[in-house]
């Protein structure tokens, strides 16, 4: 182990290039956050618009290629706002996760003793616990917003991340660098940034993608159950708004669906591309 | 350590943790927007400043945080989850009276999961050794289910095997309006129950797969695999005797684990399928915002989930007498 920026060293680079599935995953993610960031700019229509005629098959019209809604409105705008809203609380709620995993589990591996375990104790506390119902009653009472819900998958979905963080601490703390960081007196926060994290940063970013893949799986169940931000579409909102409607138009619930399963595929792939590129020990290509 | 001492430190352990979910639900209650005498003066249509005096004081919201938590804890160990106004009923008797269903489409869910999981692992292990088809296949596909939403799963099971093809009932648990005995009750509500279990098992069908997968193809390089080929015992019987027994134990353990998950995607699949468990109940109190039932459900499903995690331990020790032995699960 070299320090500083390791894996941007070349073997680790051609490794995650030679993988197919994993860039296959980058682009599609790259397309869809530009496709999502750019959208009103691109001239597509807001998906709260009934500008045509309601419950319009895919494939018939040119200017609603994927059909429209039970109110007229675009399905098509409707994916490209709804990827809006899943990469945000995508990206987000795995920003919080980390934060709130890496203050638990870093204290947790660096004070050890009793602190250890009673953060340790709490962690698989909530993991015992139905973790979806719980980040439900949280929104709930929190009111739905982007920030209630980015609040609600953090605060399940941290044990794993904790965990992880707290075992580099632990081991990171015999390596002969660290300890000759802690000889020469560096202050405990140089050596927790300059020293233990840019070694635990390959494994913290192949669980990463992992929560990420089921932070967007969280926010489209919450908003499926009515908890999603009222103010945005979402491809959750729009499961839950059509699947009434199942028997007249197939399409409405079935192409969101289809959208959270790829971006969802994506991430995973992409987690596990880095996964091999950084040769960690395999986990089956499944949960953190 | 003795099994009385294992025990004890096992239901110390659980007891803990349900003490945490109460402290949580507590919590909760005063997260939400206005204290919780307004709310159920709200909830009972009354707008009245000596009203809503009378109900906090009878409430106990008057007194100390820790003694409002006590008074909390002690009404939970009796039972007494509080009152829905919203339903006219306690918030126990809501519940048990949907239990059963729960607990039906659970226990379901989880047996086709463990079943068709196994069977799959086993036969993508098997294959992967002959470099088949059916292992990518199998491998392929879980990866897929994997990142597929559970409750959009379930609109696409309703979609083919109730709309396109009418071979089976798209919700509730039991035909309405027909009197129906003997094994025809029985097969009603099998068809009602195949489609939801079905939809659950997904959810954990991906994951089982991998485990016993990744198990068997461990084991099948064990020596004691070699030595039982080598004296001549037939594949069939080296697989069941030899090979499954030691791969089950990640999926018992794991299925431990996962008992929280399975609780959480009933929740999902009761909303799709109007499927009358408490999961569906968690649903209506949600639209209505009945915070005491929504708190109900919540410190229900958890209790239930922990005190199956202790159970599937406790399975595991028996089926694993090394776990004891050697510690290395506290």
């Amino acid at each position: 182990m070299k320090g500083d920026a390791y894996w941007l060293d070349g073997p680790v680079l051609r490794r995650f290039l030679k993988q197919r599935s994993a860039l296959a995953g980058l682009s599609f993610l790259v397309l869809l956050t530009v496709l999502a960031a750019a959208a009103p700019w691109l001239g597509v229509a807001s998906p709260w618009e009934m500008n045509a005629r309601p419950l319009m098959q895919p494939l018939v019209e040119s200017a609603h290629w994927l059909g429209t809604d039970m109110l007229g409105r675009d399905v098509a705008s409707g994916l490209i706002y709804g990827a809006r809203i899943s990469l945000a609380v995508g990206v987000l709620s795995t920003l919080a996760t980390l934060l709130v995993g890496f203050g638990i589990g870093g204290l947790a591996g660096y004070s050890g003793g009793w602190v250890d375990d009673a953060l340790m104790r709490i962690a698989e506390f909530f993991q015992i616990i139905p973790q979806l119902v719980l980040a439900v009653l949280l929104v709930a009472v929190l009111e739905p917003s982007l920030a209630s819900v980015v609040i609600g998958i953090a605060m399940v979905a941290w044990p794993p991340v904790a965990r992880l963080v707290r075992a580099e601490f632990m081991t990171l703390r015999q390596r002969e660098y660290v300890q000759a960081a802690v000889v020469l007196g560096q202050k405990p926060s140089a050596i927790i940034f300059r020293q233990i994290l840019p070694n635990a940063l390959a494994p913290l970013l192949v669980t990463m993608s992992f929560i990420m893949g089921t932070a967007i799986l969280t926010e489209a169940a919450l908003a499926f159950l009515g908890l999603g931000d009222p103010e945005a579409m979402s491809w959750g909102y729009m499961i839950d708004a059509s699947r009434n409607l199942l028997r007249q138009a197939w399409w409405m619930s079935v192409l969101p669906g289809l959208a959270i399963m790829l971006c969802v595929l994506a991430v995973n792939r992409l987690g596990e591309g880095l996964r091999v590129a950084f040769e960690l020990p395999d986990r089956g290509g499944i949960d953190p | 350590m003795t099994w009385i001492a294992y025990l004890g430190r096992r239901l110390g352990r659980a007891l803990a943790v349900i003490l945490g979910v109460l402290i949580i639900s507590f919590c909760l209650v005063r997260l939400a927007p206005g204290d919780p005498a307004s709310l159920m003066a709200g909830e009972a249509g009354v707008d009245d400043a000596q009203y809503i005096q009378n109900l906090r004081h009878s409430m106990g919201l008057d007194q100390p945080l820790a003694q409002q938590l006590w008074t909390y804890l002690r009404h939970a160990a009796q039972l007494d989850l509080g009152y829905s106004y919203r339903n006219q009923a306690t918030v126990w008797s809501l519940i048990a009276e949907r239990l059963p269903a729960t607990l039906l489409l659970m226990g379901s869910g989880f047996l086709l999961s463990a079943l068709i999981g196994v069977a799959m692992g086993v036969l993508a292990a098997l294959s992967h050794r002959r470099r088949g088809i059916a292992d990518r296949f199998i491998s392929h596909a879980a990866l897929v289910l994997y990142a597929t939403p559970s409750f959009w799963l379930a609109l696409l099971l309703v979609l083919v095997f109730s709309v396109l093809l009418d071979w089976l009932p798209a919700f509730g648990m039991a035909s309405v309006g027909v009197e129906l005995h003997g094994w025809r009750w029985v097969l009603d509500y099998a068809s009602h129950l195949l489609l939801p279990a079905l939809s659950l098992s997904f959810m954990f069908l991906a994951l089982y797969v991998q485990l016993t997968r990744s198990a068997v193809l461990e084991s099948l390089n064990q020596e004691y695999v070699r030595t039982a080929r080598a004296k001549g015992l037939k594949p069939g019987r080296i697989l069941y005797d030899h090979v499954l027994r030691n791969a089950l134990l990640p999926v018992v353990t794991y299925a431990g684990l996962q008992l929280g998950q399975l609780a959480s995607g009933s929740l999902l699949i009761e909303v799709v399928y109007a499927w009358p468990g408490i999961g569906r109940l968690l649903y209506d109190a949600l639209t209505q915002r009945d915070y005491p039932l929504l708190l109900g459900v919540f410190l229900v499903i958890s209790v239930l989930v922990v005190v199956f995690n202790m159970l599937t331990d406790l399975l595991c020790r028996v089926i694993d007498p090394r776990i004891g032995a050697g510690g290395q699960r506290s």
